[in-house]
């Protein structure tokens, strides 16, 4: 296999590999957001023993989860940053599109 | 007191909601890991951290605690709602009122509670991680399919067999590949039949989960899904036969595959090696296949008579024929009922001629005429007794059919293994189920003589027109007249005392006393309702009538000893013998006041105790003769 073929194997790879990075940021959000929406309202009234245990669990799974996301970005950056220039032409840009047409 | 408060609804919507993202994430994770793998290791890659596994761990680690949540909420719900009256939790919103407010108790009080909801919370976690890995597994073999890759397909189908008693996950994998990928499997793996029987156990476990969706199951078995557009008719059949191979499928499945594989196409093909592993498969669900066979087809008719009628798939006998007995049996041990109707089924199917009968249904009704199943089972362990009982379950003419399949082969020869075990059966019965007090009127007594009559009677009628030879109708009585010998002679030693009275003459072999007492019962026998019979009837009636007498005899002897006059036994064991012998043989209408041992008379006169029990043990032998004659006439005329 020459070298074009191996970059643009890798530069294939790079595409699943941010595009499956990119999809699981946005569960990981999601999964969050759901978690703090539900979460914060079951602690307003939760009281006891095992209220206690929960608290600093769920305070370190939001943490956890924020991490997870900046280490999946920073991923997604160097993935970008390795790709070999030049292997695929340069996307063209699209024409910008023209204005309707009076009276539609 | 420490307290505990919360909203027991806010709490379970935030574990059933939460839980099901932790899962979501785990998925996630394991196919990001695979993808960022690819990554790895290329040439001017950077360095790939393994995000995809931090991700699965992150939902993985942190199910327990979410699910807690939910625990609690239930055990708070539940806790709260322990102390309501039955009136009161049927109220309408009843629950939903507690849920939605703030319940506070002590926490002793929600201890219990909690404990009962960790643990269902624990089973439904692994329920779920359970379906998560089979939804996993699933996308990975639709992306191998999608993808063409063969290689990859037969892998993961190891994979699935690994899981394969796994209901949770095999009907997650299932609903998620469907019906069409899930036919592509088998299709790519029908060369390795191991692996295939593994696939198949998955496939029937995931269709007794109640997750399974119906419409997979319909879709496996519709021809569009097929996974090669050539394959039609009896490729089809074909094909779809190896779906079969092991594992106990759901009634919908069964059903389902029953239309195919029983069905006008495959009867007009002859498919018969695939109609037999329907069979095979039936017998792994007898439940279900007692409930698919017995049922009305139309006029009258069931599935299990097709499968013996002529022209049916086992007109040719071979391997389906011996499968339909297998069914047939473990179908008739599920219980009285299953048992009797199938005998109904069989005995009807029945046209007279018996050439239509296999010889593997025939050993079944054999097995079911005479095996004694285990007593914690729910069948009636008293086989013979039911299939005899005098309610009118079955017609004479349905008892004579059965016995006689029972006792020839489909081509009219005697199987006399079969005739000696059902004698066996037949005499264990009878002692078995002895009445407490054999000179009793009552009707377990009377009940038993009919029995006797009639279980020798069905026994000998299928021989009576049979072309035996004399040296086979010889080696016949000698087989009766041993079996009844060592099973009498084994009665007197269980009773205690009876023995030592008799002495253990009376119990040696050929000559000792017990076959004495039944040749003498033979030969009163013989004096009466015999000289109807033709021989060989003669031979067998008379030992069932002088096997009874010789039973009633030792029984009443059980029961009180003092049968023996104090006279006789002070003679020793020669003189009793003589005496029982003249008991065994005794009729209507003969003088025993006249009877002598060692040229001593026995009695002393008509008011001699020992002369009125004698006299009355021999009213109640006669009675016991009407009724075994009446019935063995019956039976085998």
């Amino acid at each position: 296999m020459g070298d074009d073929d191996q970059k643009r194997q890798l530069d294939f790879a790079i595409d699943d590999a941010v595009r499956e990075l990119t999809s699981a940021i946005g569960m990981l959000r999601s999964h969050t957001s759901d978690r703090i929406a539900l979460g914060d309202r079951v602690l307003q009234n939760w009281q006891g023993q095992y209220a206690d245990e929960f608290r600093p669990a769920y305070a370190g799974m939001k943490n956890e989860a924020t991490s997870l996301v900046n280490s999946m970005l920073a991923l997604i950056r160097d993935l970008n940053n390795a790709r070999v220039p030049d292997v695929f032409p340069q996307p063209v840009p699209l024409p910008a599109p023209s204005p309707p047409a009076p009276g539609r | 007191m420490t307290v505990v408060s919360g909203v027991p609804n806010d709490m379970i919507a935030y574990g059933d909601r939460v839980t099901a993202l932790d899962l979501d994430l785990q998925r996630k994770g394991y196919h990001l890991e695979e993808v960022l793998s690819k990554v790895r290791g290329m040439e001017g890659a950077p360095a790939v951290p393994a995000l995809g596994n931090d991700l699965s761990s992150y939902g993985r680690r942190h199910l327990p605690e979410d699910g807690k949540v939910r625990a609690v909420g239930h055990a708070l719900l539940q806790a709260a709602t322990a102390g309501a009256s039955p009136v009161a939790r049927k109220e309408p919103g009843f629950q939903q009122s507690l849920g939605a407010g703030v319940t506070t108790m002590d926490s002793a009080n929600l201890d219990s509670f909690l404990q009962s909801a960790m643990r269902t919370e624990t089973a439904l976690e692994r329920s779920e991680e359970n379906a998560e890995a089979g939804q996993q597994l699933a996308d990975d073999m639709n992306a191998a399919i999608a993808a063409h890759d063969w290689d990859r397909v037969r892998e993961l189908a190891r994979q699935l067999a690994d899981r394969r008693d796994d209901a949770d996950f095999t009907a997650a994998f299932f609903n998620t590949i469907g019906a069409k990928n899930a036919l592509q499997v088998a299709w790519q793996i029908r060369g390795d039949e191991a692996l295939l029987k593994q696939f198949d156990a998955a496939l029937a476990t995931a269709t007794n989960s109640v997750d399974i969706d119906p419409n997979f199951v319909h879709g496996l078995f519709d021809q569009g899904n097929a996974p090669d557009g050539r394959l039609k008719g009896r490729e089809w059949i074909q094909f779809m036969s190896g779906l079969l191979l092991d594992g106990k499928f759901s009634p919908d499945f069964l059903r389902a595959a029953g239309d195919l594989f029983l069905g006008s196409d495959a009867r007009a093909w002859q498919m018969v090696p695939q109609a037999d592993l329907f069979i095979q498969a039936l017998n792994r669900n007898p439940e279900f296949a007692y409930f698919y066979m017995t049922e009305d087809t139309g006029g009258g008719h069931t599935r299990m008579e097709l499968l013996l009628g002529e022209g049916s798939f086992t007109w040719n006998g071979g391997q389906i024929a011996d499968d339909v007995g297998a069914l047939v049996e473990s179908m008739g041990k599920l219980g009285q009922l299953p048992r009797d109707t199938l005998f109904h089924i069989i005995a009807k199917a029945d046209d007279g001629t018996s050439y239509y009968i296999p010889d593997g249904v025939r050993r079944a009704i054999y097995d079911l005429l005479t095996q004694q199943p285990d007593r914690a089972s729910s069948v009636p362990y008293d086989l013979l007794g039911d299939f005899t009982s005098l309610t009118g379950e079955f017609t004479d003419e349905e008892k004579k059919r059965l016995f006689g399949l029972a006792e020839y082969d489909w081509t009219g020869h005697p199987d006399q293994g079969r005739i000696d075990g059902l004698q066996a059966a037949v005499i264990n019965w009878l002692h078995d189920h002895r009445p407490a007090d054999p000179l009793s009127d009552s009707p377990d007594a009377i009940n038993w003589y009919d029995h006797v009559g009639q279980l020798m009677g069905l026994w000998a009628a299928p021989q009576r027109d049979a072309a035996h030879s004399e040296a086979e109708r010889e080696h016949l009585q000698h087989v009766v007249v041993g079996t009844l010998t060592a099973v009498v002679g084994g009665t007197v030693l269980a009773v205690p005392a009876v023995g030592e009275i008799l002495g253990p003459a009376l119990l040696a072999g050929a000559g000792g006393g017990i076959p004495i007492m039944v040749a003498a019962g033979q030969e009163a026998a013989d004096r009466g309702t015999a000289s109807k019979l033709d021989d060989q009837m003669r031979e067998l009636y008379t030992l069932a009538v002088g096997t009874a007498r010789t039973e009633l005899i030792i029984d009443a002897i059980a029961h009180d000893q003092s049968i023996v006059p104090a006279s006789v036994r002070n003679q020793g064991t020669a003189a009793i013998q003589g005496y029982l012998r003249q008991l065994a043989g005794v009729m209507d209408g003969d003088s025993m006041l006249s009877w002598q041992v060692n040229g001593q008379p026995v009695f002393s006169g008509d008011h001699d105790p020992a002369y009125v029990k004698a006299n009355e043990l021999r009213a109640r032998m006669l009675q016991m003769q009407a009724t075994i004659d009446q019935r063995f006439l019956e039976f085998a005329e």
